[in-house]
């Protein structure tokens, strides 16, 4: 399947949230002890942002130098969406001005969304169902997250990350493979009302709270990725030495961390940049990409892989080999 | 396979406790908290070499005799 990127967008939460703000909210957190599990010394939080908001900035970033008619699809992937319907991908059609014949719909995962929608999208175009594909990730988590919750609070960012693609060589998905383990959903979830979009915007409270069994979510992770990274590559008859770049979702420096000696990856193979932006849910790996576009970092023939866990709780690893630079 | 030793002198290093012994707890140790609990299941995955990827019981065992146990159940404890 190939699906190249063509551009990327990015749109961050607008206030920033240091260890020394979380401090002050939270006196008796140890933030040094925090900090160096999570990895993280600053969020972004976006208090009167919605989702669809933060998503549109970040795809009028890479439709303003794009023939915007020729998008035929738009997936969002988010798991914040403003309303339970109708979903982010519709409303967000009308705010771009695409038009009314795309093929529209949200996905409603967080952390391994963006590796499912890319695999998706690398379906429908291959049957030639797309040709011109947007994909936008967008989570607003930290105005979920109570203030003295001393496990989600230091590590959750908000973030829309935008891509637009195209059918062709410059990347192929070699291989992947998805998991869902549904038992352990209630492990990970946001529960209650949604706020309406105009509390939102008057950066209102919100009768939603996000509730996350910080253990059992490892141990997942712990089981689960790992070995679906190790199916892809035993499959391919590659080793960890033969990847460019690993690019996991960031969750937090523990995962990584620990991913990294599991499965005994080089030390400049295993993409980081955590301690820029903190968790974006469905954002990390896009911005991940970016990271890797904008710092020039990737050469035709290099191998990816991207892995993306979480909410589901589900899972999704994807190999892609590079054709040319985007 | 890791000794009983091994596990207690673990724990104690992931929560950087004063002093863990068999009756220690998150009851009773203050410094084992979630974040704590989360450092002892890092700790431990390192030491087994991915052993207890599938102990999901291990998320919930907040006390070192919990602990030992599971892992004993697994044969990945020392008799």
């Amino acid at each position: 399947m190939q699906l190249s990127i063509t551009s990327v967008g990015v749109a961050l939460g607008s206030k920033v949230v240091t260890n020394e703000d979380l401090s002050e909210q939270n006196p008796d957190l140890d933030l040094a002890a925090i900090t160096a599990k999570t990895g993280t010394v600053r969020r972004l939080s976006s208090p009167q942002e919605s989702a669809l908001e933060l998503a549109s900035r970040a795809a009028t970033q890479i439709l303003a130098e794009a023939d915007k008619s020729s998008v035929d699809c738009l997936i969002a992937v988010t798991s914040t969406s403003d309303l339970r319907f109708p979903g982010v991908a519709c409303l967000l059609q009308h705010k771009l001005g695409l038009r009314t014949s795309v093929f529209a719909f949200d996905v409603n995962l967080g952390c391994s969304g963006f590796v499912y929608a890319y695999i998706t999208l690398g379906a429908l175009t291959l049957a030639g169902v797309v040709k011109r594909p947007l994909l936008v990730c967008t989570d607003t988590y930290t105005r979920f997250i109570a203030s003295n919750d001393r496990a989600a609070r230091p590590i959750f960012s908000d973030a829309a990350a935008a891509m637009l693609f195209s059918p062709d060589e410059g990347m192929t998905i070699i291989d992947y493979d998805v998991g869902t383990d549904g038992g352990g959903g209630y492990d990970l979830m946001l529960r209650g009302i949604p706020p309406n979009p105009e509390d939102v915007a008057n950066g209102g409270t919100t009768r939603m709270d996000l509730h996350m069994d910080g253990a059992k979510v490892l141990m997942f992770t712990l089981s689960k990725v790992p070995a679906s990274v190790r199916k892809v590559l035993t499959r391919q008859g590659l080793n960890p030495e033969d990847i460019s770049h690993f690019i996991f979702h960031q969750a937090s420096k523990i995962v990584l961390d620990n991913l990294q000696r599991n499965l005994k990856i080089p030390e400049d193979r295993l993409f980081r940049n955590l301690e820029k932006f903190g968790n974006t849910v469905s954002c990390t790996i896009p911005i991940c990409l970016k990271d890797l576009i904008d710092g020039k970092q990737l050469r035709p023939g290099s191998l990816l892989l991207l892995c993306g866990f979480g909410v589901g709780l589900s899972w999704a690893t994807c190999l892609i080999r590079v054709g040319r630079m985007p | 396979m890791l000794t009983k030793e091994q596990v207690i002198a673990l724990i104690k290093e992931a929560l950087e406790a004063e002093a863990i012994t068999e009756s220690s707890s998150a009851d009773n140790v203050p410094e084992w908290d979630s974040l704590g609990h989360l450092n002892i299941l890092s700790m431990l995955d390192t030491a087994t070499n991915g052993g207890i990827a599938d102990l999901t019981d291990l998320a919930k065992a907040n006390s070192v005799n919990k602990i030992l146990a599971i892992l004993a159940s697994r044969s990945l404890l020392m008799r």
